[in-house]
């Protein structure tokens, strides 16, 4: 049914994640948008508590260039 | 005393020789600015920057963690800085066990530095990751326009099979 979605569960929570590493650009990249913005947790599913460790790590990320600030989809 | 660790890219022309320069001069900042011991170094090599800085689009990512008492951190970010040949870099502030072995005090009981291994030794995917890919992908589309949708699914969830 397609108004019926899954029930989100926080990934990190199911993977009993104690730190969510800024170098570990792979999982970051699936929590921000291809233009380079953070997703919501209403979107992802991630408890309010990785969440914030999740927006840390990112902006960290952003700082060393690991992953973009912002993108401009419509170019390129 | 607190543990650490510093990233900060070099830039892409330097290479071999003068790379082990860069790094070592590095070193002797961080020396210079308090820091007890350097518990891990290594240069994780050549990448593609997410942005061009100072022009580039590549840099050389290298990765240290030590042990300080975190008092001259604010003059090390400065001299980092200033530093040539440095593109960015970034001191945070890490738990013991992150630190990475090597030099590092054994410790096999640690499940984040094991985690961590398995990521700097073996580029493939981990299977926490694969799980955690499909999700914003699969749900990022549906859910933008409508802001009541969780609320919805809490609802339904104790029996969310009913399709006929």
């Amino acid at each position: 049914m397609a108004f019926m979605s899954r029930r989100k569960v926080c990934k990190f929570c199911e993977n009993q994640v104690a730190r969510i590493d800024y170098k570990d650009v792979r999982t970051l990249r699936r929590f921000i948008t291809e233009q380079g913005k953070i997703i919501p947790r209403r979107v992802t599913g991630v408890c309010a508590r990785h969440q914030r460790m999740l927006a840390r790590s990112i902006k960290r990320a952003r700082n060393i260039a690991l992953i973009h600030y912002s993108l401009d989809v419509t170019q390129q | 005393m607190r543990f650490y660790e510093s990233i900060f890219v070099v830039h892409p022309a330097i290479e071999d020789n003068a790379l082990d320069r860069v790094v070592d001069e590095s070193i002797q900042l961080f020396e210079k600015r308090g820091v007890e011991e350097i518990l891990y170094k290594e240069i994780m090599g050549k990448k593609r920057l997410a942005y061009p800085i100072e022009k580039q689009r590549f840099g050389t990512y290298v990765l240290i963690q030590f042990r300080s008492d975190g008092a001259g951190n604010g003059q090390l970010n400065r001299d980092l800085e200033l530093k040539d040949n440095i593109l960015a870099h970034l001191i945070v502030r890490i738990e013991e066990n992150e630190v990475r072995e090597e030099k590092a005090e054994p410790e096999s009981e640690s499940v984040e530095t094991a985690e961590d291994q398995v990521e700097a030794t073996v580029p493939e995917d981990k299977p926490v990751d694969d799980e955690v890919a499909e999700e914003p992908a699969e749900e990022a589309e549906p859910v933008e326009a409508e802001g009541e949708e969780p609320q919805v699914v809490e609802a339904n969830d104790p029996q969310p099979e009913e399709a006929e």
